[in-house]
């Protein structure tokens, strides 16, 4: 059907079919439909620009032309550029950063100074209270300031939270840590 | 150009008025020159002949782009980015098709893969409708099958048309668009999208059926 509505049937078969339609009903509507559909279509052909929406199209072309044949900076050039399109800060706000990171650096490192075990060479058990019916427990050695306020937290942790993440209910420990 | 203008021009001396005179008459109204002329001046590095390329056909490719995307801001770019592509592969066009269809194919794919990607705008950007169509045999018989049913707008329909058309995928569209609206034959069709007849005639078939269902209230 669609070949006969585009006309490209040869002649005998194209007579055949306008037979059939005739008697057809199913088939006529079919082909009234399509016939209709093509009119539809046929109104995107009158769809137009307005009058002078292409007349700067050849410059535009030759703007778009002239960027895309420009040569490619080289790496370096590319990298300058960067620099330039951000610009560094000034000296003295320049000044104040590097303060400030010098500051956090040295709380970090006397945090990290503070941060320190007791020197006793027995094992501690960081326990978990209220962990039922099951504990977890950690065996750090005495010596080395091995993440001791992840223990601190796991004693501050309320019972609720711990419950959620109680796995099946065996006794299980944590390997010892060596550094 | 002469021994003696090479000289010149590397000198820096202005040519006398005579020998402008000469330039003159040596260029070359290429308005009505044909496209295998254009082409091989193109290819010989005269950018000048490429202008007139694309004067020539700018209007029927953004008509075929502008038909898929119903956006025309989309459809400007996408014919700019085809003009742009074709003339950095000018040297490698072998002529073995005409210049219209090897442009043509680079748009409609370009396209096809613009909207695949989804980077075409989300909103329609139409076209105004010649007021030529009141005078279409076409129009004014579905126009009077519509009418009695219910009043229409042209404006309506032509939303209606084009959201129909955005509800297909890319390829059963670019195959409505270059049959129903532009005329291609399914052969044209099947060489600017790289694909056999069959699949332009089974995506012809298919995109109707779905077009009818879109579009049942104006059948």
């Amino acid at each position: 059907m669609h070949d006969f509505a585009d006309g490209r049937l040869a002649e005998p078969v194209a007579r055949q079919v306008q037979r059939h339609v005739a008697e057809c009903s199913d088939c006529r509507v079919f082909q009234q439909r399509e016939h209709r559909l093509q009119q539809l279509l046929a109104v995107k052909r009158h769809e137009k620009p307005g009058a002078a929406y292409l007349d700067n199209f050849l410059g535009e072309f030759h703007r778009r032309l002239a960027v895309e044949m420009a040569p490619q900076p080289g790496f370096w050039q590319q990298l300058g550029d960067r620099f330039h399109r951000q610009p560094l800060p000034s000296f003295r706000l320049g000044y104040l950063h590097a303060l400030g990171a010098a500051v956090a650096l040295v709380l970090i490192w006397r945090g990290l100074v503070a941060i320190e075990l007791p020197a006793s060479s027995e094992r501690q058990d960081f326990s978990i209270p209220h962990s039922t019916p099951h504990m977890l427990t950690a065996t750090l050695p005495a010596d080395r300031a091995v993440l001791p306020l992840l223990a601190q937290v796991a004693l501050n942790t309320p019972r609720y939270v711990l419950d959620h993440i109680a796995a099946a209910p065996v006794r299980y420990e944590v390997a010892s840590i060596h550094f | 150009m002469t021994a003696f203008q090479k000289i010149a021009s590397k000198l820096k001396f202005s040519p006398s008025p005579l020998a402008e005179a000469r330039q003159a008459e040596q260029r070359i109204d290429l308005t009505e020159a044909d496209d295998e002329t254009l082409v091989a001046r193109v290819q010989d590095g005269d950018l000048s002949a490429y202008d007139y390329l694309v004067q020539r056909y700018k209007e029927r490719l953004y008509a075929t782009v502008y038909h898929m995307t119903s956006n025309h801001e989309d459809a400007n770019d996408l014919v700019q980015d085809a003009f742009i592509k074709a003339y950095k592969s000018i040297k490698s066009f072998k002529r073995e098709s005409s210049f219209y269809t090897w442009i043509y194919r680079i748009a409609v794919n370009r396209t096809i893969n613009h909207l695949k990607r989804g980077k075409n705008r989300q909103y329609f950007s139409l076209d105004d409708i010649d007021t030529q169509i009141q005078n279409d045999p076409d129009f004014v018989e579905l126009l009077s099958y519509i009418t009695p049913r219910r009043e229409v707008a042209l404006t309506e329909l032509q939303e209606k048309l084009n959201g129909a058309l955005q509800k297909l995928s890319e390829s059963h569209r670019a195959v409505v668009v270059m049959h129903d609206v532009q005329g291609l034959t399914h052969a044209d069709i099947a060489k600017a999208i790289h694909c056999s007849e069959g699949t332009v005639r089974s995506r012809l078939f298919y995109a109707r059926q779905q077009l009818q269902g879109l579009l049942a209230d104006y059948l």
